[in-house]
């Protein structure tokens, strides 16, 4: 009979391979729409989730494609944490889940999302940058929220690595 | 500076075998190996109890502090 614990897993299980779906298909969007306003400029306005870059692109064409860039990357890099994510699940191994694998997987969520974080400060000065000229980005870039997690996440990792310690201690026990 | 077991030698003195210790103190050999070869991080009273009464000797002439 499976606890409660197993059943959340299976659940968060497949929410994460939703998740990870949805990124993939966001991400995919994100950069066809790009691409194809690199040649119809026309289409700029109406990018994935209506999002509406004409102004910037006829402000400049250089800097609609690196905040296009950006965004098209942290959406890239949420995605592959959603992949890690299902690494995490297809790896763990619930009747010994401290391995070595696992805290090497969470510790790699933390470092992808600090890098993220990382990104969406810069992307999120330079759109301060651009609305200080007269063009707005209307786009939440989330860079608190996501230095925010990679801590978080970072903290769980060390924890979990130090759960590892005291299994490998457990099991060397006589 | 290290705690050294020295469960071979009371073993080599006492002339028993890794299997009859292992069958003596309800002990699998793996177990058994782990703790001879000082890969052991632990040693539960009860093992050490069980060890020294299979081996009729003291807990110091298994364990020892280099």
């Amino acid at each position: 009979m499976k606890t409660k614990t197993q059943r959340i897993l299976v659940i968060l299980h497949i929410m994460a391979w939703i998740i990870f779906a949805g990124l993939c298909i966001q991400t995919g969007a994100m950069l066809t729409s790009f691409v194809v306003s690199l040649y119809n400029p026309g289409f700029a306005n109406k990018m994935y989730m209506s999002l509406n870059l004409s102004g910037l692109q006829q402000y400049d064409s250089n800097a609609y494609s690196v905040i296009a860039g950006f965004m098209i990357g942290i959406c890239a890099v949420k995605t592959f944490i959603a992949y890690l994510t299902i690494k995490i699940f297809s790896t763990i191994n619930l009747s010994n889940p401290f391995s070595a694998e696992v805290a090497a997987l969470v510790e790699r969520i933390s470092v992808v999302a600090f890098v993220a974080g990382l990104f969406a400060i810069v992307a999120a000065s330079y759109s301060d940058w651009l609305s200080k000229n007269g063009i707005t980005i209307p786009y939440n870039w989330s860079a608190g929220e996501l230095l925010m997690f990679a801590g978080v996440i970072f903290v769980i990792a060390q924890v979990f690595k130090r759960g590892i310690e005291l299994q490998s201690e457990n099991d060397l026990t006589i | 500076m290290q705690i050294v077991v020295n469960l071979d030698v009371m073993m080599a003195k006492r002339k028993m075998s890794l299997n009859e210790l292992s069958e003596k103190v309800d002990l699998t050999l793996a177990n058994l190996s782990i703790l001879k070869t000082g890969k052991a991080k632990a040693i539960r009273f009860s093992t050490l109890e069980a060890i020294c009464k299979a081996l009729d000797c003291q807990p110091g002439d298994i364990l020892e502090y280099r």
